[in-house]
């Protein structure tokens, strides 16, 4: 290994490991100190201590032989639904849309209960890890349950009487009914808003998202003349540009990006084709450690590289190229070359630079070929400016009603606080949400939301592809969906609800334009089942742009100045929290970064180069602008001069797992040129001279400098096959054994984990979690590297600290055939199964931790406490409700036992019991686990190696393929394939 | 609906005999049930006075219950209500419905409608067995009285020896014995001490391990169900298939019980029962009819660390129901046979065949195929397609 991989700076700089937040001697110290107090370290144990256990150990038992069983009730079903096997899950095709994720899913019930989440296999492969999560939400024990007046529970009939009164009285003064939503994809809804708006003279839709999009749409109306955001395709690009867009992790519609993107990227010996990907950002996401090449930049510069880019595209001799150590005359140069291939995207919410791409592209022949404004996505719609004359109205009077639904602006709007004072001068305010937050709390009426598991519903993601939403479990609050509260408010004679509403939406409008023969009720059965509809429609056409137009967009938003000495700070959305909607999600919040491998809390990445000027360190907490205090992380890759900080955080008003999690940075963010600014400079930065101890999981499971992660270029690839993975001969050819080999017959189940395809979205984590009943152990249990994942993503940098090369690799148990936590075990828990899967006896296993201690992986995990109906834990398993979520095929591990990764064996066993009940042979597509099911760049495969032509006997053959520390011999069933980068020189 | 308490290993059941008689001999000493009667039988000589029209006394009561108990006359020649009708909770199945159940049924009826049901009864069995029985309107608010007190009190507690009693009993000679031994020494006979100490120290430890061993398994488990089904009446005397009414057996890891509504399926006509009358049958119209789930008593249960597929077993293993039930078709009462431990499951994968020429799945195995080719092994075993693996039931 000529190149040096670090896990983490002082690593890098080979400073011994020091006594600072969040490492190992700090946390070891503590530990011993809580478990021993000073009095139980002085006092011995006697004879007559010995004596006392040993009476008391008889007794016990002689109790315990002496009790009788508890008697259980079996209750069977009155009316037995069709439908309804005990024991089998039924499967729902459906549709989530928050306002922020889209999903056309796969819902898994089991004996009524929605347990996991899959994506349609119709649309997506994948999905993410919110989407994942969000079945959690839906048995969150914040939910509010019932509507409630003041904060004092109400019926439904009383709260639509009062609220229909207040209604008609706000249209009646002449002042604005105002129904503030986050973005409805919904087309019925969208009409039933309209019905609304109608119904109500004076009334006003007025739409907002937290992370707001409103400079991209602008600057394709004034372009273009559509106010719409274009579909991207990067599966059809060969050369992709970003700037500051995480499209791989939360920009817009990751799931689909990062299958597309990964497909276009996917390299074998056959096809050494490969997209391009060069990222331009000032975090460090996981889309810039993805990509091919990377350049930290302010964002105060994107406009001035994009004009440049632009100037050179168009044909034109700029002035210098603004300093950023990229060859931008080699990119325009790539970009012209792929141009109708490629794709440029900006994450920035900068009129001015939104409109540079878009002309970028535009040039580059990219709409109609990449870029499709035709069937625009309608994943954002909201309008900032529409947002700030709100605020003013209400303040002015102006509003004399407002109906809130799908969005918490007091908490993620730039002047939330405005926000929530401006609602004391309306005289209604309803709140739709779901679980009580910042703005609710400052409603007079909140009429909850059911969870979207539990309601009807449509979706147009984008133009001419439509999604249903079916409810998959009865409603387990008093509440209603946003739909028919609306209706309830609209019109005064009684309706048939929303159900019926939908349906004739859907016969009036879908039926006809999907050009189906079947009946209405056969179609509507049919897209049911599939969950989606598309519309043949036109093809492609390629937009009229007025590029005129560009130069008075630039001339109207002046360039913000040169920040000079001053620290720029970018707010982002993290992985897990995203806009923190559902913050109360305890799997999200202990989801670790997959880059900064913090977990329950947001905190300021300060690059290297200005952590040495500024003499900060990693937990450092500082002081931004006299406003916001947060904990400083050394961020290699940040750029020099920016800092970032997560959004979503630091909840007020929201459940227990949320509650002092974090801090908001929102009210640091401005609005700049009509739109809401996520990047800005900063007026100050000070230390405070605290610490605060973050939750990192970097420091653990160290690999010690091994060849772990192995990477090569393009070039090289096409050169050698072998390219990077040359070790691996070597150490075949030193391969040899004492033992006899493993007899396998029939079923040898093994894993390739593609390093090129994965992205580090951590998609496979939550769903591995949600599947096999991991537990959340809590900020407390991740200090001491408790964390209980089963499949982690480890991540290494390679190279300069400020811009390093980021690797990310899954890791769960690699399953060796000499698995050498196997041999230790004294009482025989885990062992080899004669399918390659290493197994573990949980109700065997008596806790002596010898198999932790000598798995080379590091991939056992420990129950140190019992992590259910523990107040200690107080998290999804510690209440009734939470329960709900837990798959009944998993058992749910006792305190003091190992646990571990078992390649989702609930699921092979499901699968064979069926074919040989069915009398057939396995199907290879029949066993998926979990995380391979939720990647949504399919970088996990998973299948049989006895079988040669499976798809992972294919992978393993590749010449790409190596396994972990193969020199030890522990022959792991888990393969990696070498990443390829796609880079010049 | 307690357990049953498990018999006792016969070695000790001298010592459990005499254990037995000392604590009956105590109880019978300390109870005496009809004690509390004594003033009331004064009363019974008196006037006979219209008792519907004034307040029910405790010593009604007491007059209906030694009706009930057939220690007032009844007719001639005819037992007891309590000689079908028993009052307290008992070991043995009996088909007739207890005086529990009656006066549950019958607490808001009037004491007419129990007068109805026993001397003008409307099934042939009720006429075959309430016939010569010549009561009294009056006996009858006299024995409902009663019945009405015991739907509030309950049925009393069967009295049980438990294993812990024994137990402890032996905990305490030993430890008399040893004390005996070593400080006061009232016994001149070392023998007797050696004897105590040893016998009662082997049925301490063989108890333990006896107790420790079956911890969680419910062998013999035989308890009264809400609702008398029997599977001998069903599955013998009526030949229902086993998988008519559990079909999901076939399909899914339970076999199930049936819904409410698939019993109706055929008792919408069937109201009369061959043992129990409408009585039983009545129970379950009533749930239907009222949107009543049974809560049927689980027999067979399996820790939650053991994931069984009735499916695999009933299709792919060939496996009659009766291989793990027993003769379910035999019994009234259903009566947990085997023990369902480990070691039961394993013993059946070691020896029993898989079809490896029949089941299409086994195609994957070729090195099996090859064994038996080569004559290595005649017919493979669920051990040797991996059947006594950890995951194939711990996960």
């Amino acid at each position: 290994m000529s190149k040096k991989y670090w896990k983490s700076l002082d690593e890098h700089s080979g400073i011994p490991r020091k006594d600072y937040i969040g490492d190992f001697d700090y946390v070891n110290k503590n530990e011993i100190e809580d478990l021993l107090h000073e009095e139980s370290l002085n006092t011995r144990s006697s004879r007559r201590d010995f004596l006392k256990l040993f009476g008391y150990s008889i007794a016990a038992s002689a109790l315990a032989a002496g009790c009788e069983q508890p008697i259980h009730k079996a209750i069977p079903y009155l009316f037995q639904p069709e439908e309804v096997v005990p024991g089998r899950a039924v499967y729902y095709a459906t549709t989530c849309f928050d306002g922020d994720d889209y999903g056309s899913l796969v819902v898994k019930v089991r004996d009524g209960r929605p347990i996991k989440i899959e994506g349609n296999e119709l649309v997506e492969r994948g999905t993410s890890s919110r989407l994942q999560a969000s079945v959690l939400n839906l048995y969150d024990t914040a939910r509010q349950d019932f509507p409630a007046e003041n904060g004092n529970r109400t019926g439904w009939q009383e709260a639509d009487r009062k609220i229909t009164a207040a209604l008609d009285e706000a249209s009646a003064s002449g002042r604005k009914t105002v129904l503030l939503t986050g973005t409805v994809i919904s087309p019925s809804t969208r009409r039933l808003i309209s019905e609304f708006l109608e119904a109500r003279p004076g009334a006003e839709w007025v739409r907002y998202d937290p992370v707001s999009f409103s400079a991209m749409l602008e600057a394709h109306r004034l372009l273009s003349g559509i106010r719409a955001i274009p579909r991207m395709h990067f599966d059809r690009a060969d050369m992709i540009v970003g700037f500051g867009a995480d499209f791989l992790g939360t920009w817009l519609n990751p799931v689909a990006f990062a299958r597309q993107y990964a497909d276009r990227r996917r390299v074998s010996e056959d096809n050494t084709r490969m997209a391009r990907h060069i990222q331009f950002e000032s975090i460090l996401s996981v889309t810039g450690a993805t990509a091919d090449e990377r350049y930290p930049v302010r964002p105060s510069a994107v406009r001035e590289i994009l004009e440049y880019l632009y100037q050179r595209l168009g044909g034109n001799e700029p002035a210098s190229p603004p300093g950023t150590g990229a060859e931008l005359d080699d990119i325009a140069a790539e970009l012209l070359e792929n141009a109708g291939r490629s794709l440029v995207v900006c994450g920035y919410n900068d009129i001015a630079a939104q409109a540079l791409v878009a002309a970028i592209n535009q040039l580059l022949g990219n709409y109609g070929t990449t870029l499709d404004l035709d069937r625009p996505v309608n994943f954002r719609q909201g309008n900032d400016e529409a947002m700030e004359s709100l605020i003013e109205d209400m303040f002015r009077g102006d509003v004399a009603a407002i109906v809130i639904h799908n969005v918490n602006p007091v908490f993620d709007h730039p002047r939330g606080e405005d926000f929530g004072g401006g609602l004391a001068f309306v005289d209604l305010s309803v709140s739709l949400a779901g679980s009580a937050d910042e703005t609710s709390a400052l409603c007079k009426f909140i009429c909850p939301d059911s969870h979207y598991l539990e309601s009807w519903g449509d979706a147009e993601p984008w133009g001419g592809f439509f999604s249903l939403q079916q409810p998959a479990i009865r409603k387990l609050g008093d509440t209603r969906q946003m739909q028919e509260s609306l209706m309830a408010w609209s019109s005064g004679e009684s309706n048939s609800g929303y159900h019926e509403y939908l349906r004739s939406y859907w016969r009036q409008e879908i039926y006809p334009a999907s050009g189906s023969r079947e009946t209405f009720e056969d179609f509507w059965n049919g897209s049911l089942q599939s969950g989606i509809v598309e519309i043949p429609g036109a093809g492609q056409g390629r937009p009229s742009f007025n590029l005129q137009a560009l130069t008075g967009i630039l001339q109207q938003s002046p360039a913000a100045g040169n920040p000079g000495d001053r620290l720029e700070m970018e707010v982002y959305q993290s992985i897990a929290i995203g806009s923190g909607r559902h913050a109360n999600n305890p799997w999200l919040q202990e989801l670790p970064d997959p880059v900064s491998k913090v977990c329950w809390d947001n905190y300021l990445a300060v690059s290297p180069s200005d952590a040495a000027t500024l003499l900060l360190d990693t937990g450092d907490v500082v002081l931004l602008n006299d406003l916001v205090r947060l904990p400083v992380v050394v961020q290699p890759g940040q750029a020099p001069g920016t800092v970032s900080a997560a959004m979503g955080y630091g909840r007020l008003v929201s459940g227990m797992v949320a509650s002092g999690v974090g801090t908001n940075v929102m009210p640091l963010a401005g609005i700049c040129g009509g739109s809401t600014a996520y990047s800005f400079p900063l007026s100050s930065l000070a230390k405070t001279g605290e610490k605060h101890r973050l939750a990192l999981t970097q420091s653990h499971h160290s690999m010690e400098g091994r060849p772990i992660v192995r990477e090569t270029t393009l070039a090289e690839y096409r050169r050698n096959p072998s390219a990077g993975n040359e070790i691996r001969q070597e150490i075949l050819e030193h391969m040899y054994t004492l033992y006899d080999p493993v007899r396998l017959d029939g079923l040898h189940w093994g894993m390739s984990i593609d390093l090129n395809a994965c992205t580090g979205c951590s998609a496979c984590v939550i769903a591995c979690q949600a599947e096999n009943n991991i537990p959340v152990i809590g900020r407390e249990e991740v200090y001491r590297r408790r964390i209980m994942h089963w499949i982690r993503i480890d991540r290494y940098y390679s190279g300069d600290p400020d811009n390093p090369s980021v690797h990310f690799m899954p890791l769960p148990c690699q399953h060796c055939d000499h698995a050498p936590c196997e041999s230790v075990c004294p009482v025989a828990a885990t062992s080899q199964s004669d399918e390659g899967v290493n197994q573990m006896a949980y109700i065997r296993c008596v806790g002596t931790k010898y198999c932790i201690n000598n798995c080379p992986y590091k991939v056992r995990r420990f129950n140190w406490f019992a992590y259910t109906k523990s107040d200690n834990f107080d998290f999804n398993m510690n209440s009734e409700r939470g329960r709900l979520v837990l798959n009944p095929d998993v058992t749910v591990r006792e305190r003091g036992i190992v646990e571990k990764c078992s390649f989702c064996i609930q699921r092979i066993q499901e699968a064979k019991i069926t074919a040989k009940s069915e009398n057939r042979v396995l199907r290879e597509d029949e066993v998926i686990p979990a995380c391979a099911q939720a990647c949504p760049s399919k970088a996990i495969i998973f299948g049989n190696r006895a079988d040669g032509n499976s798809r992972v006997s294919q992978l393993f053959a590749q010449k790409r393929n190596y396994h972990l520390l193969e020199e030890l011999h522990t022959l792991p069933a888990v393969g990696y394939l070498t990443r390829v980068k796609n880079k010049k020189s | 609906m307690t357990r049953q308490p498990e018999t006792l290993p016969g070695s000790y059941r001298t010592l459990v005999l005499l254990c037995l008689f000392s604590v009956l001999c105590v109880c019978l000493v300390s109870f005496n049930p009809s004690s509390g009667l004594r003033e009331a039988d004064a009363q019974d000589a008196s006037e006979p006075e219209d008792i519907e029209a004034r307040e029910i006394t405790i010593s009604d009561i007491r007059r209906g219950e030694r009706l009930f108990q057939g220690l007032l006359p009844l007719g001639p020649d005819v037992p007891s209500c309590a000689s079908c009708h028993n009052t307290r909770q008992i070991d043995t199945f009996n088909w007739n419905p207890s005086a529990m159940e009656i006066a549950l049924l019958y607490e808001d009826r009037a004491a007419g409608d129990l007068e109805t049901v026993v001397m003008d009864p409307v099934t042939v069995r009720m006429m075959e067995v309430h016939e010569g029985y010549a009561l009294s309107e009056e006996q009858f608010v006299l024995i409902k009285a009663y019945m009405d007190h015991l739907a509030v009190e309950g049925m009393r507690e069967r009295p049980v020896i438990t294993n812990l009693l024994i137990f402890l009993l032996v905990v305490f000679l030993v430890i008399g014995a040893i004390a005996d031994l070593a400080v006061f020494r009232k016994v001149p006979y070392k023998l007797v001490h050696l004897t105590v100490i040893l016998a009662g120290g082997f049925f301490i430890l063989s108890a333990i391990v006896h107790e420790a061993v079956s911890i969680g398994r419910s062998q013999y488990y035989e308890p009264d169900q809400p609702i008398k089904f029997s599977h001998r009446v069903h599955a013998h005397d009526n030949q229902t298939d086993c998988l008519y009414c559990h079909s999901i057996a076939e399909y899914s890891h339970p076999a199930g019980i049936p819904s409410v509504s698939q019993c109706m399926n055929c008792h919408i006509i069937v109201r009369d029962g061959s043992h129990s009358g409408r009585f039983e049958i009545n129970k379950l119209v009533d749930a239907y009819e009222n949107e009543r789930p049974v809560r049927w008593i689980r027999i067979h249960t399996l820790p939650d660390h053991v994931f069984f597929s009735h499916a695999v077993h009933v299709n792919a293993g060939n496996m009659d129901c009766m291989e793990c039930h027993g003769e379910v078709e035999q019994m009234h009462r259903l009566m947990q046979v085997e023990d369902l431990s480990m070691g039961w499951c394993l013993d059946c994968h070691r020896s029993a065949g898989v079809d490896i020429e029949g089941n299409e799945f086994y195609s994957l195995y070729h090195r099996l195929q090859e064994d038996i080719h080569r004559g290595e092994l005649d017919v493979p075993t669920v051990a040797d397609a991996g059947g006594t693996k950890c995951m194939k039931c711990h996960y």
